[in-house]
């Protein structure tokens, strides 16, 4: 069993959200225990986390949103409360994309930052929480990942990790891996219309999985599906640059895409894609379900 | 393939891209490749299956001969503009030492593309030429250099 409290410093709460659609919520919490969560039953309210009425020991800090030196909750500063329980915690957990790199609550506010990084950067002010920390990005977090990442540290179990602190079985590959289109991926065919099973959105629709490290495509949304699965480009949320401009479209030059996918090399992606498109396959460029009985 | 068998082999393929590039594809046939290289016909079929095979096999060599080239200008240190007038100058370079490669270019590859279109599908036989031709754009293109239509 691990106590947990769970801080919110700038967020939209997603992650707080995503996190009820664990499938398994209610095993989850019969293994562990909160000593604060934003919505779930809890042993402590707010005021009394922020008046350090907390005596427990805390297994698992959970840190989700962006922060900001100036952020007051209560008038008493959040990162003064913040590094009281870092120091007491036995491991940090930094949820989401905002409290990891940043996120969605950085842009066009210069003087925010995630826990240990500023986008690809990383900054001293927590430094010495490093060695205790882990990041667990996304916009919002897959709740199988945090879940499951609780379960092995409460249990002592290793977790290899990434040069941003991500833990590599759940980002170590390509969000990519297990989308449904890798074949009109590897014939080079976007030929995609939103909505439709048909295509591979990296051509045209600015799909960012090819170097976007994650699970979605393993691990599936609410157990059913994923974005890239169901027609929607990958975002990239999980990475530290997370999020772009223009996200339906892909920037190229000269026709070829600007960001190939990870550690290929453009010779090495130009003459795949040369023989790749060298042949027609008729059936790629068929609208399946609407093609009619044959 | 032994390393003699090779040799032979290139030697062959320079040989017929040298009479196509001449001749055109249809007046050049076997026996007179034979010939110009003192080689049997029956041996050439040792090294060849058909015609077509061999003038896909010369398509090939050229693209290597030409990326090898643009790929050691790609990989410089040169600006666009100096990559420009290097590629260019090379282009010439070739024109005059081998002109053989351009004629065979222009006169077979682009004339008879009935000969290339089993086993040089797209442009998989052109396909390194091609690709150090795009990265050339694609490098100029990100710089906001060059402005060219897409290739692939
Ligand atoms: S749509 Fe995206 S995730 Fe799916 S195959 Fe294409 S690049 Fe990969
Ligand atoms: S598919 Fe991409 S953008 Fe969507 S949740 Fe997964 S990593 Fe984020």
């Amino acid at each position: 069993m691990a106590n947990i409290l769970w801080l919110s410093a700038i967020t939209c709460n997603g992650n707080s959200h995503s996190f009820l659609n664990l499938p398994s919520l209610e095993e989850f919490l019969g293994r562990h225990n909160f000593l604060y969560h934003t919505i779930l039953p809890s042993t402590f309210s707010l005021r009394d986390i922020f008046e350090l009425k907390v005596y427990e020991s805390i297994d698992i800090l959970v840190l989700e949103g962006t922060l900001d030196s100036d952020l007051k909750k209560f008038d008493i500063n959040f990162e003064d409360i913040l590094v009281e329980y870092a120091k007491r915690a036995k491991y940090i957990l930094t949820v989401g994309t905002c409290a990891t790199f940043g996120g969605i609550f950085m842009q066009k506010h210069s003087n925010r930052y995630g826990f240990l990084y500023k986008n690809y950067t990383a900054h001293n002010r927590f430094l010495s929480f490093k060695e205790k920390s882990v990041s667990v990005s996304g916009c919002p977090i897959l709740p199988e990942i945090l879940a499951g990442v609780i379960d092995m540290l409460s249990s002592n179990l290793p977790l290899s990790l990434d040069e941003y602190n991500r833990p590599k079985s759940f980002y170590g590959w390509m969000v990519h891996n297990g989308c449904t289109r890798n074949e009109y991926f590897e014939y080079k065919i976007d030929n995609h219309n939103f909505g439709e099973l048909e295509g591979c959105m990296f051509y045209e629709h600015g799909c960012q999985a090819t170097y976007t490290r994650g699970s979605c495509n393993k691990i599936l949304w609410n157990e059913v599906n994923s974005k890239t699965r169901v027609g929607e480009p990958c975002h990239g949320c999980t990475e530290p640059d997370f999020p772009k401009d223009n996200l339906w479209q892909t920037t190229k030059h000269m026709g070829i895409p600007a960001k190939l996918p990870l550690g290929v090399p453009k010779r090495a992606y130009l003459s795949l894609a040369g023989v790749a498109k060298a042949f027609k396959i008729e059936r790629f460029y068929k609208n399946i379900l609407e093609e009619g009985d044959s | 393939m032994s390393s003699n068998k090779e040799k032979r082999k290139l030697e062959i393929i320079k040989g017929s891209l040298k009479l196509f590039a001449q001749n055109g594809f249809y007046v050049t046939t076997i026996p007179i490749i034979a010939k110009d290289l003192g080689m049997s016909v029956g041996n050439m079929y040792n090294y060849f299956k058909s015609k077509e095979e061999l003038a896909q096999e010369a398509l090939r060599f050229i693209s290597k001969y030409l990326a090898k080239d643009i790929r050691a200008v790609n990989e410089s240190n040169l600006t666009t503009e100096e990559k420009i007038r290097k590629i260019v100058a090379e282009y010439f370079k070739v024109a005059q030492n081998d002109p053989q490669m351009i004629e065979f270019f222009l006169r077979v590859y682009l004339s008879n593309r009935e000969v290339f279109k089993s086993g040089c599908e797209g442009m998989i036989c052109v396909n390194e030429f091609v690709t150090e031709i795009m990265i050339f754009f694609e490098e100029g293109g990100s710089q906001g250099r060059s402005k060219k239509p897409r290739l692939l």
